[in-house]
């Protein structure tokens, strides 16, 4: 299980990722994430972010009817939002690679040891 | 309220009878104390739906509400209120204006009645303990709003003896004053009174649809 902290600053950009690979809406957003090994995370968890996507003009919604009755907020991306992307695979990577090197050092210690 | 909020709210209204009673008790807990935010009522009614569709779906997978939204309720809240735009300077002023329209027209019913009761027809009396008895009403109103909206994910509510005595001492408070404080301070005609609830009504329903 990936420890909240370590969550919380990813995985709005992991949604928007998921938004742009095609319009979608809630739930199904919430079974992407669990797919991709994100593991169990409720549709409340995603809300407040989904706001947060909209208000920075990252996403775009629209109603559409759903075969449970009431209508279904599909979110899908805007331009600002690809760049958004782009945005944060480039840092995302930067931070990847400065803990493998941490992790890659101290590996190396602890065989020395 | 403009027409817009209003279609909303009707449709919001409608959308809750599909919940089940557990998960509609959920939903009004979360909504009152998005109630108490500084949230436009348009976007208030914007989270309500969006919510409301997500639980009924919910409901229609079998999930429970804390499967959909989580375990922690009032964090989930916060979360959502801190994404949304607070009201705006002018819908700040509109919505303070409804509140002392819809006060005051109450205030001044209350001193008609009273004055009736009295015996008193064509004039209304006011003492100084009805000024007040209203100042108390007033405040302890948006007292115990806010109390209900901030608190109403506590664990540690009030309940019993407890709440039945603030209640009367809230109730003595607003009572009291009105009862022994019998100096006159203000004679208005009766005729005028009206006409100035007639124009705090109105004042209030021409805010609520701009």
């Amino acid at each position: 299980m990936i420890p909240a902290q370590m969550l919380k600053g990813n995985l709005e950009d992991c949604v928007l990722a998921i938004i742009s690979l095609k319009e979608t809406y809630g739930y199904e957003i919430v079974q992407k994430l669990c797919e991709f090994g994100f593991g169990s995370i409720a549709e409340g968890t995603i809300y407040p972010l989904l706001l947060r996507l909209e208000k920075q003009g990252f996403v775009k919604t629209e109603l559409r009817p759903s075969e449970f009755g009431p209508r279904r907020k599909y979110y899908g991306i805007t331009d600002e939002g690809r760049k958004e992307i782009l945005r944060f695979i480039e840092s995302f990577r930067e931070l990847a690679e400065a803990v493998e090197n941490v992790m890659t050092e101290v590996a190396g210690n602890e065989q020395t040891d | 309220m403009n027409r817009q909020t209003k279609a909303l709210l009707k449709e919001n209204n409608e959308l809750e009878k599909k919940l089940g009673k557990d998960t509609n008790e959920i939903l009004t807990d979360i909504v009152v104390y998005i109630r108490g935010s500084r949230i436009s009522e348009y976007n208030q009614e914007i989270i309500r739906r969006d919510i409301t569709n997500m639980l009924i779906e919910g409901q229609e997978r079998g999930q429970t509400a804390r499967e959909v939204i989580g375990d922690d309720y009032k964090a989930f809240c916060d979360a959502i209120i801190a994404e949304m735009p607070e009201m705006s300077a002018k819908e700040r002023v509109l919505n303070a204006i409804q509140i002392a329209c819809m006060c005051l027209g109450n205030i001044l019913l209350i001193w008609f009645v009273f004055s009736l009761v009295r015996g008193s027809v064509r004039e209304v009396y006011i003492t100084l303990g009805d000024i007040v008895s209203g100042a108390v009403i007033i405040l302890s109103a948006i007292g115990i709003v806010m109390a209900i909206t901030k608190d109403v994910f506590d664990d540690e509510q009030l309940s019993g003896w407890k709440l039945f005595f603030i209640y009367f001492v809230i109730s003595a408070a607003c009572i009291l004053p009105s009862v022994f404080i019998r100096t006159v301070v203000l004679t208005v005609p009766s005729a005028a009174v009206l006409i100035i609830i007639a124009l705090l009504f109105a004042g209030y329903k021409l805010v609520d649809n701009i």
